[in-house]
């Protein structure tokens, strides 16, 4: 290795070293100077020192004097700290603030900029000096001259030592003050263990590919049967042509023996595929299990602890309210509490920002809360806790001024989120939940995020896509609380397998709304853009190859047009207050997704969130609904102002029913199942509420449950029948209580028709709706 | 197999032999060699240093992404990461030529910055004394030449993996936090 090169690796051996002292440097002081008891503080004050010290050593060896000197000037100051030879104050900290940071700065810069910031430089080393003076002169007053040299021998000596005591190469120490090292701990580069990781993930699609083959197997085996049986059916026709029981004596020996044959192959075949199946079924279920527990663990080795993130919070934290003029105590707890690096990794500027948001939004400058009675220093507090095994909650709350929640209505209306006559309506959590509205910032979408204030609509949506949850609580004047919930692993869910245009995507379930069959007459056009109704609303119809810029396959180009009762699939996605119906290819299915990321290459590609691999080995992009959403409401309209344009213009009557159901899972399924049908569904949680839909609005039909609280399927239809409004409503009750006595019970309190859900199928429960239907 | 019976076959094994003949360059006992992947893009030779080079992979399927620049021509996944695949010719404006893209992939790598490039054949790993190199001839302008890094032999277009690596080109909307 020539000179040139070794000076270069020990340059950037340099700047990682200085990257890590700086970073504990910054945190340290902040934490400092918080601090007030005095043990606390000297411990503090052994570390700054160190690592002034060790920066300064590591300055030398790589001839970069400037840094060397100032370091030199901060180690003085932490000195004589510690020596209680000169007193805290907040002037003293800003001043070493501002050191840590040039040395930051000018190891970052480049060669002409360092040449410029070295007058910059000595004047700071001056400053820092001038801090000193007084120090010494005072105890130049006052005690005999004799303790002086004594003193400075004393701190020599302090210093050599130190040089013994703190070899230059202090990574291992450093690192080890934090958490205590049991003694069966071994240490493995993280690559290492993320490459482990991404090969026990790739374990999923392994499970995906068995699972796969079973299904396959198992189509097989039904397929097979149904052979057999029909077999089994010529078979016993031949015989009986032949007249002989089983012998077929009639037949040409040949023939005989081939139909025989046959016969046995047929045997023989469903046995053996049977039981390959139950091998198969076997096998499916020990991959899936030691996949499952070799994940586990997999990824509880890769957990880091919450402090890795704190470590840059207490200095961000103290710059930002620096700028702001506003004085914050940070306050963290929990940071031993441990999670995934990757998530750890992306919930990190999302809290950055609701950090910011505090500082900047919440806490009030000093005087207005000295005017409001609170301590000038505002305090915003971090705590993270283990909630369950595979979830910890942080909380963030500050306590400043708290949400303006009238400041906040009108932004709404003002960025036509709501209308004023709807703000009524809200209750405090809707209000909140207006701070995630994408729709209250200014940034039209996607690509440029930086410093266009999507914050809180990205922040809920980062956690979400990390599968947490986000909650807000307020107390207007006394301050704002911000729960995140995360998943302690990187949790795979549940998405649906589409193709548009002959392209696979998938769109995780928990955003989508419903899957319906879409007729040209269903569609119609509201300022000359597609729309259809569903459940009162209008909702926008867009192709999402379009939505998505893909190849226009040209046969389907017109989907708005009137082509001969062709039907289209179309998903809807959103949330209850943003939807927009998709229209694509076909729905291929349903899976367990493990998002990754798109590769160093692609940061930020709009629409898409990441991909992820099919049991086949495909790679499959996987979309941002929330942009999606976004992209086809800026192309078309925006949804909440057709809500009520529709309600208005429109008026085709469509034939409605009410969904009793107390279980969310059947009410959807039932909702979508009717609505798929050309239903309009209304829906109730119980008899009791079903009971106050049908005082108030009229149904041509009412499904519902039996088993329920408060009012049962039974109680609802008495009282349907007692009633003379709705005496005459259809009433189908769907129930699991399968029982004479209860198909009895059903009929005499004067249900129309009793649905068993084992036996039910939707084309079952259509037929019957079908029938009862008032024309 | 007859090499007689396809021009381009025997054409590559002359070549091979050429190469294989060249092996012996004292070149190849210098500390300060090169070590250069060749392949073929748009009927030239390029040459990339090894060094940048994570692994030549075997392209089995390409995920093409809407949103993105047409040089980007998809993702791949190289065991459980996905990549993202460059096609030079594309990025470089080159002739798009008939053959269909070959299945093998060279993929560039460096702490912040990965991608694949897609090649039309790959020709093999040469060592070449640095003395072989000429820089890059100047009246090449563009794109191009700002990632030659020179020509060796005279005819292997030696392209510049750092600069590649660090093209703010080839970055697809950074992340930049909030």
């Amino acid at each position: 290795m020539n000179q040139s090169e070794l000076e270069k690796r020990l340059l950037e051996a340099f700047s990682e070293e200085s990257e890590e002292r700086l970073e504990n440097l910054f945190s340290k002081l902040t934490e400092l100077e918080n601090v007030t008891r005095d043990d606390k503080r000297k411990e503090i004050l052994e570390v700054v020192f160190r690592e002034a010290h060790s920066l300064k050593g590591a300055a030398r060896s790589v001839n970069l004097p400037p840094i060397e000197s100032l370091c030199q000037s901060m180690e003085t100051v932490f000195g004589l700290l510690k020596g209680d030879e000169l007193p805290f104050s907040s002037h003293l900290f800003d001043r070493l603030h501002d050191a840590a940071k040039m040395v930051e700065r000018y190891t970052l810069a480049n060669k002409p900029a360092r040449t410029g910031m070295l007058n910059e430089m000595t004047a700071l080393e001056k400053q820092l000096e001038a801090l000193t003076v007084p120090a010494n002169s005072e105890k130049n007053e006052a005690p005999p001259e004799v303790e002086l040299p004594a003193e400075s021998a004393v701190q020599k000596a302090a210093e050599k030592e130190s040089h013994d005591r703190f070899p230059v190469d202090q990574k291992v120490d450093q690192k080890n003050d934090n958490r205590s090292p049991g003694s069966d701990t071994v240490r493995i580069s993280s690559s290492k263990l993320d490459a482990l990781l991404l090969k026990t993930e790739e374990l999923i699609v392994l499970k995906q590919f068995t699972g796969q083959l079973l299904i396959r197997l198992k189509d097989f085996q039904e397929d097979m049967e149904t052979r057999s049986r029909e077999h089994k059916k010529y078979y016993s026709k031949l015989s009986d042509h032949t007249g002989s029981q089983g012998g077929f004596r009639n037949l040409p020996e040949g023939i005989r023996d081939y139909l025989n044959l046959v016969t046995d192959n047929q045997r023989d075949s469903v046995e053996r595929i049977k039981e390959l199946v139950k091998t198969m079924e076997q096998g499916n279920r020990t991959v899936s299990t030691m996949v499952d527990d070799l994940l586990n663990d997999m990824k509880k080795t890769t957990l880091l602890p919450f402090s890795t993130l704190f470590a840059v919070l207490p200095r961000m934290t103290r710059e930002i309210a620096r700028d702001r003029n506003k004085s914050i105590e940070l306050r963290l707890s929990g940071d031993e509490t441990e999670i995934d690096k990757r998530i750890l990794d992306r919930i990190k500027d999302p809290m950055i920002h609701i950090i910011r948001n505090a500082i900047d939004h919440g806490i009030e400058s000093p005087d207005t809360r000295t005017l409001h009675g609170k301590t000038r220093t505002g305090t915003i507090s971090i705590r993270v806790s283990q909630i369950e095994s595979n979830r910890v909650e942080v909380t963030i709350s500050d306590d400043g001024a708290g949400i303006n929640i009238p400041a906040l209505h009108a932004k709404a209306v003002k960025s036509g989120v709501i209308r004023e006559a709807d703000l009524g309506k809200l209750t405090e959590d809707d209000s909140l939940a207006l701070i995630f509205h994408s729709g209250l910032t200014t940034s039209p979408l996607i690509t440029e995020i930086s410093g266009r204030g999507l914050g809180m609509a990205i922040v809920k949506e980062t956690v979400e896509n990390l599968g947490g949850r986000l909650k807000v609580e307020n107390v207007t004047g006394r301050g704002t609380t911000l729960k995140l919930r995360l998943p302690v692993t990187q949790a795979t869910f549940r998405g649906v397998l589409v193709s548009s245009a002959g392209r696979y995507f998938i769109i995780p379930n928990a955003q989508v709304q419903h899957v319906i069959q879409v007729r040209p007459a269903d569609i119609c056009r509201l300022e000359n853009k597609p729309v259809i109704r569903i459940e009162q609303r209008a909702v926008g119809l867009v192709h999402l190859f379009e939505v998505l810029g893909q190849q226009v396959p040209p046969k389907e180009k017109k989907y708005n047009e009137q082509i001969g009762g062709e039907v289209y699939t179309a998903i809807i996605l959103g949330s209850d207050e943003q939807q927009v119906a998709f229209v694509i290819d076909a729905i291929i299915g349903e899976q367990e997704v493990l998002v990754k990321s798109l590769g160093k290459q692609l940061g930020r590609v709009p629409l898409i969130a990441g991909a992820t691999v099919l049991g086949s080995g495909q790679v499959v992009p996987v979309l941002n609904v929330r942009e999606l959403i976004l992209s086809a409401a800026e192309k078309d309209f925006f949804p909440a102002v057709a809500t009520d344009l529709l309600s208005k213009t429109s008026p085709v009557e469509k034939r409605s029913v009410l969904v009793v159901e107390d279980s969310f899972t059947s009410r959807t399924l039932l909702k979508n199942i009717l609505e798929a049908s050309g239903y309009q569904v209304q829906t109730a949680i119980d008899g009791e509420n079903g009971f106050g839909l049908l005082k108030s609005g009229a149904f041509h039909a009412v499904v519902s449950d039996v088993e329920m609280p408060r009012m049962n399927g039974f109680e609802l239809t008495e009282k349907i029948r007692s009633n003379k409004a709705t005496a005459d409503t259809p009433v189908i009750l769907v129930t699991s209580l399968d029982s004479r006595e209860h198909r009895e019970r059903g009929i005499d309190v004067g249900a129309d028709a009793y649905i068993v859900k084992s036996s039910f199928d939707q084309s079952n429960l259509l037929e019957v709706l079908e029938q009862l239907m008032p024309s | 197999m007859n090499p007689d019976n396809d021009p381009r076959d025997a054409r590559i094994l002359s070549e091979r032999a050429r190469q294989l003949a060249r092996e012996a360059d004292p070149g190849y006992l210098s500390d300060n060699g090169l070590e250069l992947v060749e392949f073929n893009l748009a009927e030239e030779t390029y040459g990339i240093e090894l060094k940048y080079i994570r692994e030549i992979f075997v392209l089995k399927e390409l995920t093409g992404l809407p949103g993105v620049p047409p040089f980007i021509r998809g993702i791949i996944n190289v065991r459980g990461t996905i990549v993202s695949v460059v096609d030079l010719k594309q990025f470089f404006g080159l002739a798009e030529t008939n053959a269909a893209d070959s299945k093998q992939i060279i993929i560039l790598s460096s702490q912040n910055m990965e991608f694949g490039i897609l090649t039309d054949r790959i020709i093999g790993v040469r060592k070449r004394p640095k003395s072989a190199m000429q820089p890059p001839i100047p009246t090449l302008s563009g794109i191009r030449a700002r990632h030659l890094k020179g020509i060796i032999d005279g005819r292997i277009a030696v392209l510049d993996g750092k600069k590649m690596l660090e093209d703010e080109q080839m970055q697809i909307h950074p992340e930049r936090g909030f």
